[in-house]
């Protein structure tokens, strides 16, 4: 009998042991997903997620737009991967980051507009085409990726973005093309229709100028 | 002119007018249902309670008619637009790809020939399911083996762009065809009858509900319920007091709009 239990006991410390590697084997990711505003999309982003191998403990806060899973780590998978991935599914992360294995962060950064005394910041609003929550975030965060912009803000309602800009650093057009380029028609310029096909659903925003 | 002629004119006026202005009753709000923390998106109601899946809990809800939460019921899958047949729930398990049935605390699925990728609305009538298929921008129609689909990813008459709610109207299909703004009609063997919505200019035709001679949508963007007669004719746009709303009903004359960023349910009813 005393033999049984000791088999017992160790299996289970081997058991512990196993699992305890196996979590320490993983890294964990975190992901800030901006305009999660649509249960359909949001629970679309994570069973999207759910088809990669490995993935496992995928998670999404709905209300706070936390994005979280972890991920074998023998397969070092890069914030750029992750950030690709996110834009693939059509969304927009605003802030990536991965605790590996041995306790190291990795985060991304936005771009951080120095101001010098040569600056002249000024504000200036123009028209972008846009639907939803999902849109606000990928207009603003392809104002904000322009070395030079300060602020970005668009408005669901009027459809106009207002940006803060130093016009020593950048223009309004290189701010507008930069918003083109991510899928939303101005007044002045349509957006390549294959990108604008591969916007979300809920982004597919009627045309400007066709 | 004499002065009985342009009396006569303004009386003549008067009467073009109040016949112009619809004068079919319209829905009034009369109450607010708070649901604290439960994000609603799909509501049915069978046994004289009303059941709301809350998609970002993983869970069903139990109400009585008065909004107050009798059981929760757990462990389902991001829950989607749900129905029923009379005695079993049927509950679209979104993150599972399957329909799932429910009597009592006893759980099965609906058994298909086919996969479904994202299950986003079902409707049952007599011994045959409609199922509204996200990813595959189709609707499935059937039962057991006999099954027939239609739709297809596109923006043409017929062709869907991710529908999310489906109901049977005796020989018809209606589908809410959300992300191409409108509601489509086929008949049993799913050829393309007519659509409508275009025109109110909706951002995510989310939930459909078909009562008597009226078709309720909600507007999931815009904030509205927009009301069609069964032909798609205008009736009425309700756009107070919404949050997000995702799927209505109407029982026992009231209209329940489930909103899911205002975490509550609105109900109507028709005025005089």
């Amino acid at each position: 009998m005393k033999m049984i239990y000791k088999i017992l006991a160790i299996s289970f410390l081997l058991g512990m042991g196993l699992t305890s590697q196996a979590q320490s084997d993983r890294d964990q990711m975190e992901v800030q997903v901006d305009g999660l505003g649509c249960p359909f999309c949001a629970y679309g982003l994570e069973k999207k997620f759910k088809e990669f191998k490995g993935i496992k403990n995928v998670k999404i806060d709905m209300e706070t737009g936390i994005f979280t899973f972890s991920y074998p780590a023998s397969k070092e998978l890069t914030l750029k991967q992750i950030e690709d991935q996110v834009d693939n599914a059509g969304y927009t992360a605003v802030t990536t980051k991965i605790t590996r294995t041995d306790g190291t962060v990795e985060e991304s950064k936005a771009i951080g507009t120095v101001l010098t005394d040569e600056s002249v910041v000024i504000e200036q609003s123009f028209f972008v085409a846009g639907n939803c929550g999902m849109c606000k975030a990928r207009i603003e965060k392809a104002a904000k990726k322009i070395l030079g912009v300060v602020d970005a803000e668009w408005d669901q309602d009027t459809k106009e973005i207002t940006v803060s800009f130093d016009t020593a650093q950048t223009t309004i057009g290189d701010i507008e093309a930069n918003i083109v380029t991510a899928g939303h028609d101005t007044k002045k310029t349509s957006a390549d229709d294959a990108v604008y096909e591969d916007l979300p659903g809920c982004c597919k925003y009627d045309r400007v100028n066709n | 002119m004499n002065i009985k002629n342009i009396i006569g004119l303004l009386c003549l006026s008067l009467f073009a007018f109040s016949c112009a202005v619809d004068k079919s009753p319209q829905w009034v709000q009369t109450e607010t249902i708070e649901l604290d923390s439960i994000k609603p998106i799909g509501i049915t109601e069978m046994n004289e309670f009303l059941w709301l899946t809350d998609g970002d809990n993983n869970q069903l809800v139990q109400m009585d008619s008065t909004g107050k939460v009798v059981r929760i019921h757990e462990n389902f899958d991001r829950p989607m637009h749900l129905s029923n047949d009379g005695e079993n729930l049927l509950i679209p398990e979104y993150g599972k790809d399957r329909i799932t049935i429910m009597e009592r605390d006893a759980r099965d699925s609906v058994s298909m020939v086919d996969s479904l990728d994202a299950p986003a609305g079902v409707d049952f009538y007599a011994g045959k399911y409609a199922i509204a298929d996200f990813y595959n921008h189709r609707v499935l129609y059937g039962a057991d083996d006999q099954w027939v689909n239609f739709g297809g990813e596109g923006k043409e008459p017929g062709q869907m762009y991710y529908p999310t709610d489906v109901q049977i109207v005796n020989d018809s299909i209606y589908v809410a065809d959300a992300y191409n703004n409108r509601i489509q009609v086929y008949d049993a063997q799913g050829k393309y009858l007519f659509q409508f919505g275009k025109e109110e200019k909706m951002n995510a035709a989310t939930g459909l509900h078909v009562s008597g001679e009226q078709v309720f949508v909600t507007d999931f963007e815009n904030n509205r319920v927009v009301v069609y007669d069964k032909k798609g004719t205008l009736q009425q746009i309700i756009s107070e007091n919404l949050g997000k709303p995702t799927d209505l009903i109407v029982s026992d004359g009231i209209l329940y709009v489930t909103n899911y960023k205002s975490k509550n349910i609105v109900t109507y009813k028709l005025g005089e």
